[in-house]
């Protein structure tokens, strides 16, 4: 248990002590804050605008006004899903790609493995120390956010917000730890940690990336479909392909328990947050699993002599 | 001289697994978005052409005309998959010029054998950029090939002028990052710490820009559009937007500061998917949207020549790391 | 102190080291000699727990390498070839991380008892990365003695220092005999620092120990010789 502390702790400095790790960390931080800051304003200008409307209709002599924007609390600090699931997976990758490489490089992984400890141990020491970098940094984005939402739109969150934006953070780290986990394992599997690296961003493209956008074209796609055949009048929003398709890709998911979570779905937005964690139980899960696998081919990796 | 060091660059990127694998996933990706696109034409064609039989059938002689088909948005989906893969790509290309040699400490052996310094570095460029035009006239030939195979559809002139046109902003875009790569990877003495620093700047300029400028568009932010939502017209949207002129200004600014924006302005302007650009001529249109055009090629232009100066007066280059 | 038999090692059809017999006494310091690709480090990672034996046997201080890992390694210092350790860290964060690892009591009074032993109290809160090749060698010893093992072994670790840096180690090396009584085990293909520091030695190659003695005895043994490099080829080439 103390050795695995000395691991963890160990990675939390070197971490901070990495200065390209320090920009990208600056970088997420500096943005998730930027991002709720202009989410918030462009809210405003959406109140502001809506008032122009109305004068603008009324001059007109139009006698049916729209409705207001419904605008939950935290929808203003929706821009964040996004970014937690491009850059906060970015982090991750930066934060483990040298993990096992790096010190199989440095010489320092035969000094570890030649003291009293598992080799278990230093997969689980460097997961540690890894969570609990992730863990800090997200605690500041969390920080922030609540304080500039409070600044910035004047509402206090209430319990309900505060629990939904907690759970929130709470899937982000698993996410990012999801791929934290992956970049660990990688490295562990390979010497030449430029290589890795690029390798962890590629599947993360694929990932975040590719597939949603090929979900998304699967979908355009099948619209055209109908359209011909007309059988659907409305426009058709998720086609089994299109389905398919996000279920290889854990930042789909992410970012749809992000949308439910932090009130951008109207229908979604005030139910308790045991129906929204249990509608999207699946996603949940999805985020979950290949995280543990490669958590767990990690730890089985670890035992083989080639590691070192 | 320089063709030798410019055919040794071919050879080794064939070599290269980490280039191979991005650009399988580039190629697959885009046959698939082309296909995807080219049956989207063709089910359009054959909608009109059943239509036009069935009214014939009745015996009506007032037909609709044909409608605008725009065979070509079929590659809309392409410009995505290269603002980001092809970047990847690109950069995975530049990076591994530079950083193998310094890996190898072949540089200082090249360097001993009387290479001038700009003779070697020019020849770098012009092997990865003769990588570059072919991936691009390959992913241009499928386009074509599909389209008229699959799509079933003749292209005009006008239609191929802009699609050529295309393919050659596909190719400035990917110049930009090889360069990037290159120049930074020339510019700092860690191979590795080059990669990571030029990854970052694609980050910050093909996600995060465009992911400001997207959280600034009001529009984006009520699901279904704002505008929509309020049940207003363009014309009345337009109006609206007036009064948030400042606003607007400052989300375009940061979106002309991306490379990907410019290319994807550009491309969708060529390409008809931005309405607005239908009766130019291509070249017009190239004339209407010179700005993205600058935006893709002086920062290339301007970072190979902070390269060139930064490689031709160093003197630790010998230093292998 | 440390004892194998028959130890051997296989990667893949390709035997590296075959049917070892080792002793290496209590406070002796022992020459593993041999030429490149002879079996050196691939015995020395056997012994330090970090790759398991084919065959045979080897222990430390009465335990096993194999079944006995974790008390073993209490035993042991180690210090592999080319290591650079935490660049980004300081030498006294370097020993404080390893210190903890072993689980030495008062890590860093240990720290600073040690860092006076081998005179390096001036450069110890700079990072690292900024030392010299000799200045990192002299961590790398200081991190492996840092919980008094028995016994310490060290691969090439004269490799890539100057003359000076070389007369320096040695000298280190001779007080930790001396004054802590640590037994050492020390793989080298230099015999010039064989002669000046050893007290045994035994020579490998291609994954057989030609020979394992004291030096006097080996001296007495070959009496034409006047070197041990001329003992050395002398060896080497009858068995070729
Ligand atoms: N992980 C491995 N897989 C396959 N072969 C190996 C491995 N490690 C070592 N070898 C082979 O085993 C043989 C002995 O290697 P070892 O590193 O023990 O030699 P050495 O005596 O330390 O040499 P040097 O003086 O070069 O350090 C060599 O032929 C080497 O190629
Ligand atoms: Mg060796």
């Amino acid at each position: 248990m103390n050795g695995i502390m000395t691991l963890a702790r160990k990675e939390v400095k070197t971490a901070f002590r990495d200065n390209i790790f320090l920009i990208i960390i600056g970088l997420f931080v500096l943005l998730s804050v930027i991002s709720v800051y202009i989410g918030s304003s462009t809210k405003n200008a959406e109140l502001q605008a809506y008032q122009d409307i109305l004068h603008l209709l009324k001059s007109q002599g139009a006698t049916s006004l729209p409705s207001p924007p419904a605008i939950y609390p935290l929808s203003v600090l929706s821009n964040i899903v996004s970014y937690v699931s491009m850059i906060g997976a970015v982090v991750a990758i930066f934060l483990g790609f040298e993990s096992f490489s790096g010190e199989r490089n440095n010489g320092t992984l035969k000094l570890i493995a030649a003291r009293p400890v598992y080799r278990d141990q230093i997969v689980t020491g460097k997961l540690l120390g890894g969570g609990m970098v992730i863990g800090v940094l997200l605690g500041i984005i969390l920080i922030f956010n609540l304080a500039l939402f409070v600044l910035v739109s004047g509402m206090t969150p209430g319990i309900n917000e505060i629990i939904r934006l907690l759970s929130f953070f709470l899937i982000a780290f698993i996410y990012m730890m999801g791929f934290y986990a992956a970049t660990m394992y990688v490295s562990i599997k390979t010497n030449d940690s430029a290589f890795g690296f690029m390798l962890m961003m590629i599947i993360w493209l694929t990932i975040s990336f590719v597939l949603p956008q090929l979900a998304e074209s699967q979908r355009t796609f099948a619209y055209a479909l109908n359209a011909t055949a007309q059988t659907v009048t409305q426009v058709s929003s998720d086609t089994v392909a299109s389905k398919m398709t996000e279920l290889f890709s854990p930042a789909a998911q992410f970012q749809n328990i992000g949308k439910d979570l932090l009130q951008m779905i109207p229908e979604t937005s005030n139910i308790g947050l045991g129906e929204v964690l249990l509608k999207q139980i699946g996603a949940i899960i999805e985020i979950l699993i290949p995280g543990l696998a490669v958590l767990l081919l990690s730890y089985k990796a670890a035992q083989k002599e080639e590691v070192l | 001289m320089i063709i030798e060091i410019g055919k040794k660059e071919i050879r080794d990127a064939f070599r290269n697994k980490l280039f191979l694998s991005i650009l399988a996933m580039l190629l697959v990706l885009t046959v698939v978005s082309i296909i995807l696109g080219s049956y989207q034409v063709k089910i359009a064609m054959d909608n009109y052409n059943s239509s036009i039989s069935f009214l014939q059938s009745l015996g009506k002689a007032e037909l609709p005309p044909m409608p605008n088909l725009n065979p070509i948005s079929a590659s809309k989906g392409f410009v995505n998959y290269i603002g980001m893969v092809g970047a990847l790509m690109a950069i995975v290309l530049g990076n591994t010029a530079i950083s193998k040699e310094h890996k190898n400490g072949t540089l200082r052996l090249i360097l001993s054998r009387g290479v001038f310094r700009d003779t070697f570095l020019n020849g770098k460029l012009l092997g990865n950029l003769a990588i570059l035009a072919g991936i691009t006239a390959l992913t241009g030939i499928i386009t074509f090939v599909s389209l008229i195979a699959i799509g079933g559809v003749a292209l005009t002139t006008s239609d191929i002028v802009r699609l050529l046109l295309f393919f050659g902003m596909t190719f400035l875009y990917m110049t930009f990052f090889t360069v990037l790569s290159m120049g930074i990877a020339t510019v700092s003495t860690k191979g590795s710490r080059a990669l990571l620093i030029t990854v970052i700047v694609w980050l910050v300029l093909s996600f995060v820009f465009p992911q400001i400028g997207d959280t600034m568009d009001m529009d984006n932010q009520i699901p279904g559009g704002f505008f929509s939502s309020m049940g207003m017209s363009r014309d009345q949207e337009h109006q609206v937007l007036q009064q948030f002129k400042f606003y607007e200004t400052l989300r375009d600014g940061v979106e002309e500061m991306s490379p990907t924006k410019h290319y994807e302005r550009i491309s969708y302007a060529l390409l008809n998917v931005k309405p607005g650009f239908e009766a130019n001529t291509p070249w017009e249109v190239v004339g209407l949207k010179w700005i993205n055009l600058i935006g893709l090629l002086a920062p290339s232009a301007a970072i190979w020549l902070l390269t060139y100066i930064a490689f031709l007066r160093r003197e630790n280059i010998y230093q292998s790391n | 102190m440390l004892r194998t038999e028959n130890l051997g090692k296989k990667y893949g059809d390709f035997t590296a080291v075959d049917n070892l017999n080792l002793e290496v006494k209590e406070g002796s310091i022992f020459g593993f000699l041999g030429h490149n690709g002879a079996g050196k480090t691939t015995t020395i990672s056997m012994l330090t727990t970090l790759i398991l034996p084919i065959s045979g046997n080897a222990n430390i201080g009465g335990y096993d390498v194999v079944k006995d890992n974790l008390k073993v390694r209490n035993l042991i210092g180690y210090l592999p070839e080319n290591v650079t350790l935490y660049g980004d860290l300081t030498a006294v964060e370097n020993l404080r991380f390893f210190g903890k690892l072993s689980g030495v009591k008062d890590v860093d009074a240990s720290i600073e008892n040690i860092l006076k032993l081998l005179e390096f109290t001036e450069w110890k809160n700079r990072k690292v990365k900024t030392y010299s090749k000799g200045m990192r060698q002299r961590i790398g010893i200081a991190q492996a003695i840092l919980h008094n093992p028995k016994i310490l072994f060290l691969d090439e670790p004269t490799s890539g220092l100057d003359p000076q840096g070389t007369k320096e180690l040695r000298d280190i090396l001779l007080l930790l005999n001396q004054e802590r009584g640590t037994t050492i085990f020390m793989n080298t293909h230099l015999l010039s620092e064989v002669t000046k520091l050893c007290t045994d030695i035994g020579i490998i190659s291609k994954g057989r120990l030609l020979l394992a003695d004291s030096i006097k005895n080996i001296e007495k043994e070959f009496p034409e010789e006047k070197s041990l490099e001329e003992i050395y080829f002398k060896i080497e080439g009858a068995k070729r």
